[in-house]
């Protein structure tokens, strides 16, 4: 198979997990359970890509020279790029749940989906600091009540 | 409504998760961890023996999912109490640490883009291989363990026939395996004679169509584990024709002759199931 193919449907499978992600309301646990599924096959293809192409790649993780030339293979670069497809995409999953959990607004959530789908850590800081206030919010109210 | 009216593939799944939660699910584990070795053989063009890399783990995480799936489903000849005794623990448990290992050597030849078996080309691979074979020896003394276990313990309602037919089969497995795998192991391949390359081989097998192929009894002798208590099953609970021990023994005997058979014709060099070698 062709490795700009394979880049392809891997891109447009992530994409549609971000869509149904962003766009479906919490009560639609099937979201998550397809996020997961599009990071499965993710994760599916991108170990196929390691076995195939680790021992074809120079350099290593041990200097930015090193990891220079290992992304220098195109099989090792597409690679790379699914690890990001996939990753992102689960801690975008994570967010979605833990943004359930503590009963953030989607209007919320979905800037920090669109974050982390572009610039993934940027993306899951914003997250964090929302779910602080969010959280400390909730635990102040629980005091009041109590 | 029940699980098997749904989806069958399912149903048999949930039966046998009932049986052995934990087989069964490393079974559902190898069966799935061929997605990835199958779309490596869509991108990796590097051969061994002239068939993909990823041929042998794929085969391997399929056959060992067969084995789990066949070891926790007689785990339902058994009272379930029985599962919790150590014996019983390490039937379970060591086979599945076993099938692991043998998992991750034969991924690491394939990521090396090296043979795996009848390797001793560095230190390392040469050591590995007969590990491997123990490895391999522990996944047979599990499964005569654990005919030992159904002959000892009854659990009512099992058909008697069907548990003679898995004790019988698993014996005919062990022994005969043992006898296939070492006349393999002990030669530098699996060929006698013929074409020493898997690329013309049988379709899915790779077994060698122009000579003897020793992993041809070999398959034979192992799968005895469950083609014996499947005739068992088909001939005497579905089509009623066998209806007493002798019938098991005829079986029985019946499959030791075929694998008699198919053993001398991978030693004589001729290839499987017809033809002539080409010695």
């Amino acid at each position: 198979m062709e490795l700009e193919t394979v880049f392809g449907l891997a891109s447009q499978a992530a994409m549609v997990g971000w869509l149904v992600l962003a766009a479906t309301p919490y009560r639609y646990s099937v979201a998550r359970t397809f996020a997961i599924g599009v990071g499965l096959v993710l994760a599916a293809v991108y170990a196929a890509l390691m076995g195939t192409f680790w021992m074809q790649g120079e350099g290593g993780f041990d200097s930015l020279a090193g990891v220079q030339a290992l992304f220098a293979h195109p099989g090792l670069l597409l690679g790379g790029w699914i690890h990001y497809l996939a990753f992102d995409l689960l801690v975008g999953t994570w967010e979605r749940e833990q943004a359930a959990t503590i009963g953030l607004s989607r209007w919320l959530l979905v800037p920090c989906l669109l974050l982390t789908f572009m610039f993934g850590p940027v993306g899951w800081l914003l997250f964090m600091a929302m779910r602080f206030v969010r959280t400390s919010m909730l635990a102040r109210t629980a005091e009041v009540a109590v | 409504m029940t699980m098997s009216e749904t989806a069958p593939g399912l149903g048999i799944h949930m039966e046998l998760w009932r049986r052995q939660p934990a087989l069964a699910s490393m079974a559902l584990v190898f069966l799935l961890a061929m997605v990835p070795t199958l779309l490596a053989m869509q991108f990796d063009i590097r051969t061994v023996n002239g068939v993909n890399v990823w041929g042998k783990p794929t085969k391997f995480l399929f056959s060992l999912s067969v084995y789990y799936a066949t070891i926790g489903w007689y785990f339902g000849f058994l009272p379930f109490a029985v599962q919790r005794t150590p014996l019983a623990r390490f039937i379970i448990w060591g086979t599945i640490a076993v099938g692991v290992v043998e998992i991750l050597w034969l991924v690491l030849a394939a990521v090396a883009g090296v043979p795996a078996h009848f390797n001793r080309d560095s230190i390392v691979w040469s050591i590995a291989y007969p590990l491997a074979g123990i490895g391999a020896t522990v996944l047979l003394i599990g499964m005569f363990l654990q005919a030992l276990l159904i002959t000892r313990h009854t659990l009512p309602g099992t058909s008697p026939l069907l548990r003679m037919g898995v004790v019988a089969g698993t014996g005919i497995a062990c022994a005969a395996t043992l006898l296939t795998a070492f006349v393999l192991a002990g030669g530098t391949g699996h060929w006698v004679g013929g074409e020493a390359s898997d690329t013309n081989g049988l379709p899915v097998f790779g077994w060698s169509r122009s000579g003897g192929d020793l992993r041809v009894p070999h398959f034979w002798a192992l799968h005895a584990h469950q083609l014996v208590p499947l005739l068992v099953w088909v001939l005497g609970e579905k089509l009623g024709w066998v209806q007493s021990r002798w019938g098991v023994w005829l079986i029985a005997s019946a499959y030791v002759g075929f694998v008699i058979v198919v053993f001398v014709q991978a030693l004589s060099g001729h290839p499987f199931p017809f033809g002539q070698g080409e010695i």
